[in-house]
């Protein structure tokens, strides 16, 4: 037994409030102010005049609104050739992934393939694989191939870790989708081909987008490869460009804040319009 | 026996197996046939020929020559591969219990908090989504010794006189730890926030009408339905900490005095600093090694094959 009975009330604003209940507001609200204050202050930051970040006491809402860093940063810095990188390099990813994990989905749940134990197996082990055991390998590899600091390698590298799992959210989603659906459209003249087209694919939207999004994501996040395959400025990232910033001698903390900003937004962006996607693919791994 | 039937028993007899490729196996395999390509080529030909590497000195792929085992031997008689090793155990099991004990609270608390659900379970994936560089970024700034928010914060209260370098002697592990937590304890959240969401509320009215208190409820109710997926967040949670690159090097490069340097660190400083691929090769085979033991161990427990309903 607790020391405190959780379920004792006690009267707050004229109701009656049990301490559990409390606890719930109190996390909740501790987790708003925790999760949202650092991205708040990183936008805030980035609009305001150089000489009012550094300012003391802070401006918590700031006097003055200014998007001069922004300006910098388009016009001072690689920022619109690495912002097109990333976008490349994204689409990429998702395009490549989806592709083959709806394909492989499809094959798997629909064909009787061999050893179909140790796919499972294999790809939610590699989905486990630590980076850098990729990492070393890759760099030599490219260096030989002579892809060292193109976008293509950074894709081929990112593929690695999201096919595994792509493929196991497909194979999971085409489960749900009943066979049957496809056998009655055969039953009236349509092909296999057909079928997997116009039954198939569109009740496995949710899995596709879920597959999607995973990708963007890691395309669009990856700091690490991009790190051990590009070096040449104008090959760079919006992550690797915007590490840049923060070994410069002198930190311009209000571009580092707009660059930041940049790298935030589409995340944001997706997770406001497609969160019930997100949910889907989590829990598929969860369940 | 018909005709059918006899092949069928003689091609398991000689195979050992009951399948029978039919026609439209064949298109199933051609279906398949890319990813196992791609797979093979992006994933199990580099692990190979990193621990090919690793069996090589050299500073590029082109002037690699044999060593044998010396790589292994000389990190085996170096200490700051076993401090690698003491500081990546170390960071990892700090984080995944500060990020299970976050996470199942905040779950415990979002479960509980049914006003504007789905808007503030939009909400909670943000952290999770955006990017490391992004973070490690925000959280430089805030914690810097001279105009960070934290530090003129802590002054304000009256905790501290002086700003502390969050990312100085001491202090470097813990702020590299609760940043991390800060995004994948949203990991745990949303997993464990999905198991809870399962439970059958019927069981908390029967717990109430017996008199169980709210405590009881969860250690009778609660617990015994969050713990399989307790045990695989830890797992997987365990694994990729344990190999986490991005946010300790943005934060600290492994610094300072290598307080930070886990193995994946001190990988990427023979690697890329030192150009010593052979060594960097076999701290990452050994990474690699590990994570085939914890493997084992996970499927024992856990059987993807269970989860995609593979027929036998």
């Amino acid at each position: 037994m607790s020391a405190v009975d959780l379920e004792s009330v006690f009267t707050f604003r004229g109701r009656e409030v049990s301490i559990y209940e409390l606890g719930t507001y109190a996390v909740i609200g501790l987790c708003l102010v925790l999760f949202g204050f650092p991205l708040y202050w990183m936008f805030i930051s980035s609009v305001k005049p150089v000489a009012a970040i550094t300012n003391f006491p802070p401006e918590f809402i700031p006097r003055d609104v200014t998007f001069a860093a922004y300006d910098r940063l388009f016009t001072e810095t690689g920022y619109l050739t690495w912002l097109k990188n990333s976008i490349i390099v994204s689409v990429g990813d998702v395009v490549f992934s989806v592709l083959l994990a709806t394909l492989a989905g499809y094959a798997l749940t629909r064909y009787e393939i061999p050893a179909k134990k140790w796919i499972a197996r294999i790809f939610i082990f590699g989905y486990m694989f630590p980076i850098l055991t990729l990492g070393v390998p890759y760099y030599l590899i490219f260096q030989r191939l002579g892809m060292l600091n193109t976008l293509p390698a950074l894709i081929i590298a990112h593929t690695a870790v999201i096919l595994p799992f792509s493929t196991w959210i497909m194979w999971q989603f085409f489960q749900t989708v009943p066979i049957s659906l496809e056998e009655a459209s055969w039953v009236y003249g349509a092909s296999r081909i057909r079928g997997m087209f116009e039954v198939a694919l569109p009740s496995a939207v949710p899995g596709i987008v879920a597959v999607a999004i995973f990708a963007f994501t890691i395309g669009w996040s990856d700091f690490t490869f991009a790190l051990l395959l590009l070096s040449t400025p104008e090959q760079q990232v919006l992550t690797l460009g915007i590490q840049g910033f923060m070994q410069a001698l002198q930190i311009y903390w209000g571009n580092l804040m707009a660059a930041s900003a940049g790298l935030v937004i589409p995340p944001l962006i997706v997770v406001l319009l497609l969160n019930r996607y997100i949910l889907a693919g989590f829990t598929v791994r969860a369940e | 026996m018909s005709l059918r039937q006899s092949i069928e028993t003689d091609f398991r007899r000689r195979f050992g197996t009951n399948r029978f490729l039919k026609q439209y196996d064949l298109e199933g395999m051609l279906l398949i046939a890319p990813v196992i390509t791609v797979f093979i080529l992006v994933t199990v030909i580099p692990v190979a020929y990193g621990i090919w590497l690793s069996l090589h000195t050299g500073r590029g792929a082109a002037e690699l020559t044999w060593t044998g085992f010396s790589n292994y031997q000389g990190l085996v008689e170096s200490q700051p591969f076993f401090d690698s090793i003491w500081v990546g155990l170390y960071y990892a099991v700090y984080s995944v219990a500060l990020q299970v004990v976050l996470g199942v609270l905040i779950a415990l608390a979002l479960n509980n908090f049914t006003r504007f659900s789905s808007i503030v379970r939009a909400i909670i994936f943000v952290p999770y989504m955006i990017p490391t560089v992004a973070i490690a970024v925000v959280f430089k700034m805030m914690l810097n010794t001279d105009i960070g928010i934290i530090n003129w914060l802590l002054i304000q209260i009256g905790l501290i006189e002086q700003g502390i370098n969050f990312l100085g002697l001491d202090w470097a592990m813990h702020t590299v730890v609760w940043a991390s937590a800060w995004k994948w304890s949203i990991f745990v959240v949303i997993l464990v926030l999905a198991r809870l969401q399962s439970i059958d509320q019927n069981l908390y009215e029967m717990a109430k009408t017996n008199g169980a208190s709210t405590f009881r409820q969860f250690l009778d109710v609660t617990y015994p339905n969050i713990k399989s997926v307790l045990f695989l967040v830890i797992l997987l949670r365990s694994i990729w900490m344990f190999n986490k690159f991005d946010m300790i090097w943005l934060l600290t490069q492994g610094g300072p005095l290598g307080d930070t340097t886990t193995m994946v660190i001190l990988a990427y400083r023979r690697g890329f600093g030192e150009f010593s691929f052979g060594t960097a090769s076999a701290i990452t085979t050994i990474m690699f090694l590990m994570l085939f033991v914890f493997g084992i161990y996970y499927f024992r427990t856990f059987r993807p094959e269970d989860e995609v309903e593979v027929r036998q």
